[in-house]
């Protein structure tokens, strides 16, 4: 008798040997597509909410920014300055460039080194 | 059966050749069955069974891996990442001006609610902008009703911490200014829909869609800084001399950017169409006015281009000119006869009424059109158009040679001063944020001489004309005041004017570089302490104008220098050091 032809003869208590290894792997077919259908169905939930999650980010974000836009616009910032800082634009007079600040310190300081 | 016999004929049906298969096979077993194999038979038999269902089931396995596996592409589940309805409106340095933000609308339904006068007096205690009225039929009503829209986040999370019943809350799209007042009349505002309707909003509705559907921002040219400098100088000025109204407006001459942009009285968008109409009018835009002694800048700019005059061109001044029965006058007479310069900077009618008389109507009429004078102002926003004169004779063109008998839009003069200082090209003015090596396409109107000349005429008028008021330490200021009577009855008033001051800096350096025009038209000022009770442009819009570009010049990397008339400091430097520099 061939190999092929024995395999499908042998029996253990009456049922064919390649009949109870192809309802195992039937079985174990069924549950690795239940595990993976349930893995993907929880993926999808994660990937929902992380989703909703940017979305009520981004919404947050956005306001924050017009809030931000609202506190640092230029006028608001010169007001407060001027009222808590008593900072003014710098009168030309006291302008300066880099190459006469030597001159100026040469002058602060009467010549003395 | 042999190999071949499977092999499909083109031309039988694929029905036909599936049966004579099936046919064949069963011919085969029934040819066994006869030989008196009747055990393999049913052994066959059993096995093509189990293969054709363990084929079918490992298509099925297969499938069912696939769905579950792959299939994630397709996103099924789950919320799309918002896009907004229209783009953000941001300045030439990123600064946020406009947004869609999600709001919230309240509803009611009165099913659902429990005790109808204390949801009543607690949702009046945490948002206490709510209609009693409308609230109350929202409780008493019926079905569920809307009660109020625009809710922001922080509303309500306190509604929602009453833990009322019958309260629900649905989500709105709403643009949102930030900035409040500031360049309020620029940007414009929307309708709740979301259409553009006014201003910025308005003219670049379409690309705002279609920017926000790609979830990028719009630039604008606008600078916030210079914005919020020019506002600020110009409410102050406004306010000082309780005028009917006033306009403020920045540009890049080379560009043709528009950097700030202001009108007074001020508007919120965030109001929108509830707020003043008076308010609501970009006087930059919208409202013209005859400008007066500005629109010298183009007569003189006209008969040096035309070569009708030069700088040392004299001009007759020593008695008012007469035109028909009407006498022309000079506001600040000199009864002399005067330079082409002496007629710009004392700002003589007589003279500017000569050179349009000696250059004619046709040449008058050719350049205003070239200078966009007698049509809206070329930009994207909607301006209005100017009233312009009917007949062109002797009296119209010398009225015209000192900004009278024509109205134009604060934004028309701008661009044409733009085109007669920036090298004598016409470039329409955008509020689009331009490369900074982009320099727009214009029409040339006068040669770039015409124009280096007007722009040392204009310095000259600032340094010992009636512009003085204007100057900025070392910026290199120049410009033209304006003050033009208004008609008042029918007939031009003496003491209701439109006070203006046009400048430009810096004057010197090459003709293509960044220079910048500074417009401040003040309506009706009323004179004040501050400006000696006078109500000229050079005694109420030229100190606005040089405090904006002292305070702008930083933000525009325009720095302090000397120039042949003052120091960097703003020390003048006498004619004999001229001399002597120019020996050097």
């Amino acid at each position: 008798m061939n190999p092929v032809a024995r395999l499908f003869d042998q029996r253990i208590r009456g049922f064919r040997v390649i009949e109870v290894a192809a309802l195992a792997c039937l079985v174990l077919l069924v549950f690795w597509v239940y595990l993976t259908k349930a893995q993907a169905a929880g993926e999808r939930a994660e990937i929902a909410r992380i989703e909703h999650q940017i979305v009520a980010e981004q919404r947050k974000l956005r306001l924050l920014k017009a809030e931000s836009a609202h506190l640092e616009q230029p006028s608001r910032i010169e007001q407060l300055s001027e009222a808590h800082l008593g900072l003014a634009p710098v009168e030309a007079k006291r302008e300066t460039t880099p190459d006469t600040l030597p001159e100026i310190a040469v002058n602060a300081t009467g010549g003395a080194r | 059966m042999k190999p071949s016999d499977l092999r499909i004929q083109p031309s039988v049906p694929s029905f036909r050749w599936l049966a004579e298969r099936v046919w064949s096979v069963e011919h085969a077993f029934e040819r066994i069955k006869a030989e008196g194999r009747a055990e393999e038979d049913t052994r066959v038999r059993i096995f093509f069974v189990l293969a054709a269902f363990s084929f079918a089931f490992l298509i099925l396995a297969f499938g069912a891996t696939r769905a579950a596996v792959f299939s994630g592409g397709a996103r099924t589940g789950g919320a799309a990442v918002a896009a907004a309805s229209r783009a953000d409106l941001v300045d030439r340095n990123g600064m946020l001006m406009a947004a869609n933000l999600v709001h919230y609308g309240l509803y009611i339904d009165p099913d659902e609610v429990w005790e109808p006068a204390d949801t009543r007096r607690k949702l009046m205690a945490v948002l206490p902008n709510i209609s009693p009225e409308r609230l109350r039929k929202a409780i008493e009503g019926e079905r569920r009703a809307f009660v109020v829209g625009g809710l922001t986040p922080q509303d309500r999370e306190r509604v929602h911490a009453l833990a009322l019943p019958g309260l629900s809350f649905e989500e709105e799209d709403r643009r949102v200014y930030p900035l409040g007042v500031s360049a309020g009349h620029l940007i414009g505002f929307t309708q709740p829909d979301g259409k553009g309707l006014a201003g910025i909003e308005q003219a670049l509705d379409k690309e705002i869609q279609a920017a926000g559907r790609a979830g990028k921002p719009v630039a604008l040219s606008v600078d916030l800084r210079v914005q919020a400098a020019l506002e600020d100088e110009l409410r102050a000025t406004a306010l000082d001399q309780q005028a009917r109204g006033a306009v403020g407006i920045v540009t890049n001459i080379r560009t043709g950017e528009v950097l700030g942009m202001a009108s007074w009285p001020e508007f919120d968008p965030n109001k929108g169409g509830r707020a003043d109409p008076q308010a609501q009018l970009n006087r930059a835009t919208s409202a013209v006015y005859e400008m007066g002694s500005t629109f010298k800048v183009f007569t003189v700019g006209i008969g040096l281009d035309t070569g009708a005059a030069n700088v040392n061109s004299t001009f007759d001044a020593q008695a008012p000119l007469q035109i028909g029965n009407r006498k022309v006058k000079d506001f600040h007479g000199t009864n002399r006869v005067m330079t082409l310069e002496d007629v710009f900077i004392h700002s003589s009618n007589i003279g500017t009424s000569r050179l349009a008389l000696a250059m004619g109507q046709q040449t008058m009429r050719r350049y205003f059109e070239q200078f966009g004078l007698l049509a809206p102002a070329e930009s994207e926003l909607a301006a209005s158009r100017p009233i312009v004169p009917r007949k062109w004779d002797e009296n119209t063109l010398a009225s015209m040679s000192f900004g009278h008998a024509i109205s134009v839009t604060p934004l028309s003069l701008t661009a044409a001063m733009g085109a007669m200082l920036n090298g004598g090209e016409y470039v329409p003015l955008t509020i689009r944020k331009l490369d900074p090596n982009q320099r727009p396409q214009g029409r040339r109107v006068v040669s770039e001489a015409t124009s280096r000349a007007m722009l040392d005429m204009m310095r000259i008028n600032v340094v010992r004309g009636t512009g003085s008021k204007a100057n900025a330490a070392g910026l290199r200021v120049g410009g033209k005041t304006g003050s033009a009577n208004k008609v008042v009855g029918g007939r031009y008033s003496d003491t209701i004017l439109v006070a203006s001051f046009a400048s430009v800096f810096p004057t010197d350096g090459p003709m293509d570089r960044d220079r910048y025009f500074v417009l401040i038209l003040v309506d009706e000022p009323r004179g004040s302490a501050e400006s000696m009770g006078q109500r000229t442009g050079g005694w109420t819009a030229a100190p606005a104008v040089g405090r904006v570009i002292n305070r702008i010049a930083p933000f525009l990397d325009v720095t302090r220098a000397d120039d042949p008339f003052s120091t960097a400091k703003g020390d003048k430097i006498v004619v004999e050091e001229l001399v002597t520099g120019a020996g050097q």
